[in-house]
């Protein structure tokens, strides 16, 4: 009988050794050198999301993970400021003012029409801790730095040719290193750890006030700060501003890093702008009589049941309001007026929360000519700058979907994946989401092996 | 006795594995099996009523009996692309079995009924593998199990000393359980079961021109399993439990297709017999795999391409009579894999496969034989992708597959 185990271990053994093996990966950092990489942008290479800046939002950040696929190409330590204050803090600006606010999670909360799940501040008692709020952003952890994630949200373009920017965003003035002798900018910053590889993606903040605030003076802008003389829409310094950065990183005579480039998509296809839809108002058969009594001297204005456009204020026409169209856009912020308040029905949404034609037109000329200069800058240093067309990702997601290891992301609001339960920022998936088209594009444009962020490894947003 | 388990184990170690492509099992005879499962030009008594019911006619004895189990340990492996992760399947033991019998009742006519399991696989992906990465295809696919049960009335008629026919009716019942991750939270997933039966016929000739040549032909027709309001069950967070209700029902098809095999087999000498064969697996019949929900149908339901390919399966095999107690064999085949290369779904990893396999029969006395065999498929490495509705890869790396069948049986004749 001994005979018999020893033949069952004998074939145990046996079936175990014959496992497959596959070994078809060998990392290799082709022509780049990821030993001191760099992060430059705004809140979107700073990790902020959900309505915030908070710490496992900053390890979630794009660069973050990028970081972590170069560990095994010759990546060096990545340093991140990390904000540590329980549930982060972000500024919303509102109707009644601008506040720090903790992170957004999904939440149920009562509404008009009874109990629903949106996004909320984790704390509701954030408004009696203001100035603890405000002096934990403010307290400097630049004793830590130099860092290597240089995302400060708020950040636009020409921010970073003003000397002393530090002292007019408080994101950026918790890590900045202080005053350099001779050059004072956010670009000594960048160089200050003598950078191999570098992110670059800068341009949706400045024209992201100008949407924000419905195209008008006086919206609901989430301004950081205001800076001098500060146009919110269309600065020419744009090509200026993003061919100083590039050029002191990537000039083959001077620095000599490589990096990559990510170009500006069409902000207006994230969830912020698409939670109300233009057609979204639903009635009934009575409800639409009663309003086409109410608009009786309005003319071009008569309602049906079933879905009707949202009434908004335009001053352009001679009643000084009208249907809002396909390809118009209002914002999320008025999400709860429209539906408890009569916003869009009983009376017109006002115009600094819509964005009409013109104003639609403005920003995607910007965008587009923001996107051909960037195109111009790139081919001054073709070997050192690989191009990540995100502008096209996007629209894909917006349009059809992008498809990743049985994930769909879609530009839907919390369940598209895509997006942080602000509708503006990424959720850990996107951000791992991005991370593999840099990556992507990086081994392609520096004929590299680093290997791929698995996307499935991160969470979509965080479900109740 | 000793001196068998010891030749056994021997065997099977030195031997092992017998799946075909797609979820096609041939694991119909022990015999036959260890011959490169080849089957339809020789006649092995009962188990002739899978292989081809027309070589039941050409059975020695009046009664015949046979019955046997198989163990397949199939080990898959996937590197994703581009990462360098290794994730392996972690299947549980699927065991295919057979039961026939036979027997001659006069005027050149042989009745039979077998029980047996043609189809079936069981796919299941590790949790995590071992760097501790979740298994990254799991909102594609995490376990999925399909098995079909045959049952089958056969009758065969000798037309003459060279030539046989026979058919069969086939019932066939069938379950699949399939388990996905969803995209919510860790929670998060859907589970499928739904069980169905169908009717189907399998119908073979032989010919034996000499008393030393024997040639085969069989078909056996496509099976569609129709599964109608299986139990689809969701585990969602609540905020999603609006769209998707936790009980739902589902109806899909899974196509079991018609294969026509032709082999050929020659006596050597008195101890040695040859044999080759042919199958042709219909496999382009599976083109999508639709699934349809009762309730939220419009979130749901969901069609996936499949577009598979016939396939051509070449086998040879031969026999070698040591005295008249103990018969060896040895067998190859070649079956390359009917999935489309750019719809490869890790719920069904069928690579082309060459396959080797022994196997012996020892007869203590004349009516009794107890039969070996060992089945060993090598799928062999190659890169797949998965396509997306927008037609863009969307899962894709290399596979390799391993498997290991041993099987035991035994057959009475008198």
């Amino acid at each position: 009988m001994k005979y018999k185990y020893l033949s069952y271990i004998f074939i145990l053994a046996l079936i175990s050794a014959c496992q497959p093996e596959i070994d078809e990966f060998t990392p290799d950092q082709g022509t780049a050198d990821f030993s001191r990489f760099i992060a430059v942008g705004n809140s979107l290479t700073a990790g902020y999301t959900d309505g915030a800046l908070y710490e496992q939002g900053q390890k979630y950040s794009f660069p973050n993970l990028m970081a972590t696929q170069f560990g095994p190409v010759g990546g060096g330590e990545f340093k991140q400021p990390l904000l540590s204050y329980p549930d982060g803090i972000g500024l919303q600006t509102t109707p009644m003012g601008t506040f720090y606010i903790p992170r957004l999670t999904l939440q149920k909360i009562p509404t008009c029409t009874g109990e629903a799940y949106r996004p909320a501040p984790t704390d509701p008692s954030y408004i009696n801790k203001q100035q603890e709020m405000a002096a934990a952003l403010m307290t400097p952890v630049s004793s830590q730095g130099p860092f290597n994630n240089i995302g400060v949200p708020g950040l636009k373009s020409f921010h970073m040719l003003i000397p002393g920017y530090d002292t007019l965003n408080p994101y950026y003035f918790r890590f900045a290193s202080g005053p350099v002798p001779g050059d004072d900018t956010l670009i000594a910053e960048i160089r200050r750890i003598d950078p191999t590889f570098f992110s670059v993606w800068i341009g949706n903040n400045d024209l992201l006030d100008y949407a924000l605030a419905g195209g008008e003076e006086g919206g609901p802008a989430h301004k950081i700060t205001t800076v001098g003389p500060d146009p919110v829409f269309g600065h020419p310094g744009y090509a200026e501003s993003m061919n100083t950065v590039l050029t002191s990183l990537a000039d083959p005579l001077a620095h000599n890093a490589k990096g990559i480039l990510i170009n500006v998509p069409d902000i207006l296809m994230s969830p912020y702008f698409n939670t109300i839809p233009y057609n979204g108002l639903i009635l009934r058969r009575g409800q639409a009589d009663t309003l086409n009594m109410a608009y009786a001297q309005v003319p071009n204005i008569n309602f049906d049941a079933g879905p009707n456009p949202f009434v908004i204020e335009d001053p352009g026409v001679q009643t000084g309001m009208r249907f809002i169209e396909e390809g118009e856009h209002i914002l999320a912020i008025v999400l709860d007026s429209v539906e408890c308040k009569g916003y869009g029905s009983a009376k017109p949404i006002p115009g600094k929360y819509v964005l009409t034609h013109q104003e639609v037109s403005n920003i995607h000329g910007t965008i587009n000519e923001y996107n051909s200069e960037l195109q111009d800058i790139i081919t001054k240093f073709p070997a050192n700058v690989a191009y990540l067309d995100f502008h096209a990702l996007l629209k894909q997601a917006h349009e059809t979907g992008i498809y990743a290891d049985g994930i769909e992301f879609t530009t839907e609001g919390i369940t598209g994946n895509l997006f942080g339960l602000d509708g503006l920022h990424l959720s850990p998936q996107g951000n791992a989401l991005v991370a593999y088209y840099c990556i992507e594009a990086i081994n392609a444009n520096f004929d590299a092996q680093v290997p791929q962020v698995t996307i499935t490894s991160f969470p979509s947003i965080v479900y109740p | 006795m000793k001196r068998i388990y010891l030749s056994a184990f021997v065997m099977i170690v030195f031997s092992f594995c017998a799946l075909a492509g797609g979820y096609q099992v041939k694991l119909q005879g022990q015999k036959q099996t260890g011959m490169g499962l080849i089957g339809t030009p020789l006649s092995f008594g009962a188990s002739s009523i899978f292989y081809n019911p027309g070589g039941l006619s050409f059975m020695d004895s009046k009664f015949s009996v046979s019955a046997g189990v198989n163990g397949i340990f199939a080990n898959v492996a996937f590197e994703k692309e581009g990462t360098g992760n290794l994730f392996r399947t972690d299947n549980p033991l699927s065991t295919p079995f057979y039961i026939y019998g036979a027997a001659n009742i006069g005027s050149n006519i042989t009745v039979g009924l077998g029980v047996y399991t043609p189809y079936g696989s069981t796919t299941q992906w590790e949790e995590e593998n071992e760097d501790g990465i979740p298994w990254a295809g799991r909102y594609i696919i995490h376990k999925i199990s399909f098995s079909a049960l045959f049952i089958q009335p056969t009758i065969a008629y000798k037309i003459s000393d060279k030539l046989s026919l026979g058919a069969g009716f086939i019932y066939a019942t069938g379950n699949v359980d399939l388990e996905r991750s969803l995209n919510y939270n860790e929670h998060s997933m859907m589970k499928l079961e739904g069980s169905t039966s169908n009717i189907g016929f399998n119908a073979g000739l032989m010919y034996r021109p000499t008393t030393k040549i024997s040639v085969g032909v069989n078909y056996r027709s496509k099976i569609d399993m129709k599964m109608e309001d299986g139990d689809a069950d969701f585990t969602v967070p609540e905020l999603v439990g609006t769209q998707i209700p936790e009980k739902n029902t589902f109806d899909a098809t899974l196509p079991l297709p018609a294969n026509l095999d032709i082999g050929i087999s020659f006596q050597v000498t008195k101890q040695l017999l040859v044999a080759a064969e042919v199958d042709w697996v219909q496999w382009s019949t599976y083109e999508t795999l639709d699934f349809t929900f009762q309730e939220s149908g419009d979130v749901l339901n969901s069609s996936i391409t499949k577009n598979y390919n016939d396939s051509w399966i070449t086998r040879i095999g031969a026999q070698y009579e040591l005295s008249e107690k103990l018969a060896l064999r040895l067998g190859a085949y070649y079956d390359p894999s009917p999935v489309n290369d750019d719809y490869f779904n890790p719920e069904t990893v069928s690579l082309n496969t060459i396959a080797w396999t022994a196997g012996l029969s020892y007869s203590p006395v004349e009516y009794l034989s107890i039969d070996l065999s060992y089945d060993q498929l090598n799928g062999l490495k190659s890169d797949k992708q998965l396509l997306d509705e927008n037609g863009e890869n969307q899962f894709s790396g290399t596979y390799k597959v391993i498997t290991h069948i041993p099987g035991i049986g035994v057959s009475l004749n008198f």
